[in-house]
């Protein structure tokens, strides 16, 4: 964070809130926001606030342990308003991280590139693998 | 072989679902909608700025009433605009390329220009099949002519569009595999290739947005003499 000068950025924010503005909430995720690992080993933090556990319906699949992956897994919402709802969180995730931010750059748009590249690759191997500059196969 | 280098024009589908689908939908991904705020964010600003550029070229020659299909010509450049830079990147469909979908799209334009000239002025928008001062022996053969060249407007439009982006793409497929297989024999004409095909990656940049304009723009000057 740069400290807060005289008049930057045109006078509409103080630069401390230029990093992001802040996601809306979400409805069925709301702990979401935060890693909220399972481990206490920080006391900055544990003084604060206990940790809360996370039921493991909530977590996410990082803080997911192997173990309870089939578990977590028969517990996320396969209905199709479900996978469309998982569509929009991370669409919304995406847009309010690299898009929706005053100092856009782009990063964001690169990535969606990048990846778009990846999948359209996918999508035509089975065309590609045969112009490989080999004599047999 | 030979056939391989048309092969980037069909679209490959996996699981039954071809890319095609995905290269269109891509498009809309892009350009989010601006939220309540004035000034939003840097990109907003110039996907503003973009799209009021482009409205203002397009509207400027047209009266009142054509300004109705505002909302019409700018997304469609903006659409035609995406699809084709899109479409620059390695390994991905270029919707643009398929003459089925430019005449899908060129067709109900061009058609839905002329009854509305035919609806609203018919007698203005017949006048264009005669120019003004032609000798009177010339007439029958001037009014086959321009019935002609007012037909075959949607598939000059298609084909324009789909021959310009297929031979730039089928031109950067043959440069840059001759510069692939000189490499190993001949380097110095291989480098030779690679700069043609620097240059010609920016012409098809080029290209690219020309086409999608030009695409707009005749449909508003169609829309100009019937409007």
């Amino acid at each position: 964070m740069t400290p807060p000068e005289g008049g930057g950025g045109g006078g509409r924010d103080t630069p401390k809130m230029a990093a992001q503005h802040p996601p809306p909430p979400l409805p069925s995720r709301p702990s979401s926001r935060e890693p909220q690992r399972p481990v206490p080993a920080s006391p900055r933090r544990s003084d604060k606030m206990a940790p809360v556990p996370v039921p493991l319906k909530d977590m996410k699949l990082l803080d997911v342990k192997l173990g309870q992956l089939p578990t977590w897994l028969a517990m996320r919402d396969f209905t199709p308003g479900g996978i469309g709802g998982a569509l929009r969180r991370g669409y919304e995730r995406y847009y309010n991280k690299y898009i929706n931010v005053k100092k856009g750059g782009l990063g964001g748009i690169s990535m969606v590139l990048a990846g778009y590249i990846v999948i359209s690759y996918m999508w035509s191997y089975s065309h590609l693998k045969h112009d490989r500059r080999r004599k047999y196969h | 072989m030979n056939l391989s280098f048309f092969d980037q024009f069909s679209s490959p589908s996996l699981l039954g679902i071809p890319l095609i689908l995905l290269s269109l939908l891509f498009p809309a991904l892009l350009f989010p909608s601006p939220g309540n705020r004035w000034v939003n964010s840097r990109l907003s600003t110039i996907q503003l700025w973009l799209l009021h550029l482009i409205t203002k070229q397009l509207m400027i020659p047209l009266n009142k009433n054509g300004h109705k299909w505002a909302l019409m010509l700018t997304s469609l450049m903006v659409m035609l605009l995406t699809i084709n830079l899109l479409g620059l990147l390695p390994y991905t469909f270029t919707p643009t390329t398929q003459l089925s979908m430019n005449m899908a799209l060129a067709f109900p334009l061009w058609l839905a220009t002329l009854l509305t000239g035919l609806r609203n002025k018919p007698s203005a928008s017949l006048a264009h099949l005669l120019p003004e001062g032609t000798p009177t022996p010339l007439i029958p053969a001037l009014i086959l002519i321009e019935t002609t060249s007012l037909l075959i407007r949607p598939l000059a439009l298609g084909v324009r569009l789909t021959a310009n982006l297929t031979a730039g793409h089928l031109l950067i497929q043959l440069i840059s595999t001759a510069s692939v297989a000189l490499a190993p024999i001949l380097p110095a004409v291989s480098i030779l290739t690679m700069a043609i095909l620097l240059l010609l990656t920016i012409l098809e940049v080029a290209v690219a947005m020309i086409q999608a304009y030009v695409f707009v723009l005749l449909l508003s000057l169609y829309l100009q003499e019937n409007i």
